[in-house]
């Protein structure tokens, strides 16, 4: 680095930068006072951020969570998960459960109301378990299964922070799952998005999500996708 | 819209910071608001997986751009009061004013360059974003960055000589 460099980063340091300490706040200010103006609706695939979930998520789940996931998609279920979202459920490679949890550096826990998963993906440092539609687990729309169960290390902050975008009619619900922080996200479909410790906005995953329950237990985080009410999904949440 | 806050509590000093070398005192702060507040209403324009501090940094450079253009000033650059610049060490009161010295002739020619050379070394080495970054924010090819980058330090260098 030359000089001059150098004089160029002394002085970036020693400009007089104004004050941006009350930034946030009046930014969420200006966003509450002033309407939003209606656009037009936009295709589902086209995924509008419908609502964002803000984690301060460990930096190593954070890592994970930047690759972009394109395994090859094999249905086990009976029927294929509709396109597009089919296409892009990108849940990793499948594998056998044991295969799973040799690698991956959690133990993944599996809700004992659900039974045997009916498949096991991993990718990214992710399992994801599948299950097929059943008496008490109808088929969701969205992915074609009965239920998804996501894990990924990463600690929902006890902050954990959700915001809803104006104009959508996604509901989030702070919930408990036995005594884990969790929250109930549910209505339109939206994607959600973590906030890295670096200020990155990750997303969640690469489909959107219908009814979704997100807890963390002991460092992990959890995420059921099913068409379920809340109180089903917190039920089978609480068995795991 | 918590979620957002935190974006921005995250995103603020390097949003205000760009307005500011772009617009100068009296805009920066309220480039950066606006800015912020254009990103979140075009949130879903946003590319995940794509960086978000480049893409609010162009939404807010814009911004600043605009109200620097219709205020017809230039950025107006200034340095912090005595004392108050940051940096380990305490120099002696003579070896601050010469280096004080130094960085307002460097203030100087930095005014005198064209604004998108100014923006790239601006970006480069006063904000410290690196070249990806930078020609993110700048929607430019890395290499664009790099010859406007060359080309505003020669003429940098080029102005702080013929000064001593």
């Amino acid at each position: 680095m030359s000089d001059l460099e150098r004089d160029l980063e002394r002085l970036g340091h020693a400009l007089d930068y104004p004050d941006a300490s009350g930034l946030p706040e009046a930014v969420t200010a200006r966003l509450r006072a002033e309407p939003v103006p209606v656009r037009r609706r936009r295709p589902l695939r086209r995924a509008v951020l419908l609502a964002a979930v803000v984690v301060l998520a460990v930096a190593g789940a954070a890592v994970a969570a930047r690759f972009v996931l394109r395994g090859v998609f094999i249905a086990p279920g009976p029927t294929p998960p509709p396109a597009p979202i089919g296409e892009s459920l990108g849940l990793g490679r499948s594998v056998t459960l044991a295969e799973a949890r040799a690698e991956v550096t959690f133990p993944v826990r599996l809700p004992s109301a659900l039974g045997a998963p009916d498949g096991v993906f991993v990718g990214a440092g992710r399992v994801t378990a599948v299950f097929d539609p059943g008496d008490r687990l109808p088929r969701d729309p969205r992915t074609g299964f009965g239920a998804l169960l996501t894990q990924f290390r990463a600690d929902l902050d006890e902050d954990l922070i959700v915001a809803k975008l104006p104009q959508t009619g996604t509901v989030v619900e702070r919930v408990t799952v036995d005594d884990a922080p969790g929250f109930w996200l549910e209505g339109e479909p939206h994607a959600v998005y973590y906030v890295d410790e670096e200020g990155e906005v990750i997303e969640d995953t690469v489909r959107l999500a219908g009814n979704v329950l997100l807890w963390e237990r002991g460092g992990v985080t959890y995420r059921l996708e099913a068409d379920l009410s809340r109180d089903e999904a917190v039920a089978i949440a609480s068995s795991a | 819209m918590r979620a957002y806050e935190e974006l921005v509590r995250r995103h603020r000093e390097i949003a205000v910071r760009t307005a500011y070398v772009i617009a100068g005192p009296s805009e920066a702060e309220d480039a950066a608001q606006e800015g912020f507040v254009k990103a979140y209403r075009a949130l879903d324009r946003f590319r995940p997986g794509a960086p978000f501090r480049p893409w609010l940094l162009r939404i807010v450079a814009n911004e600043a751009r605009n109200r620097a253009r219709s205020a017809g000033r230039r950025a107006g650059l200034a340095l912090r009061a005595a004392g108050g610049a940051s940096g380990g060490g305490a120099p002696s009161p003579e070896e601050a004013a010469v280096a004080r010295e130094d960085l307002s002739r460097l203030v100087e020619a930095l005014g005198d360059l064209r604004e998108p050379d100014r923006l790239a070394v601006g970006y480069r080495f006063l904000l410290g974003l690196s070249e990806a970054e930078t020609a993110e924010a700048l929607g430019v090819p890395r290499g664009t960055v790099k010859s406007r980058v060359s080309r505003a330090l020669a003429r940098l260098r080029a102005r702080m000589e013929e000064e001593r």
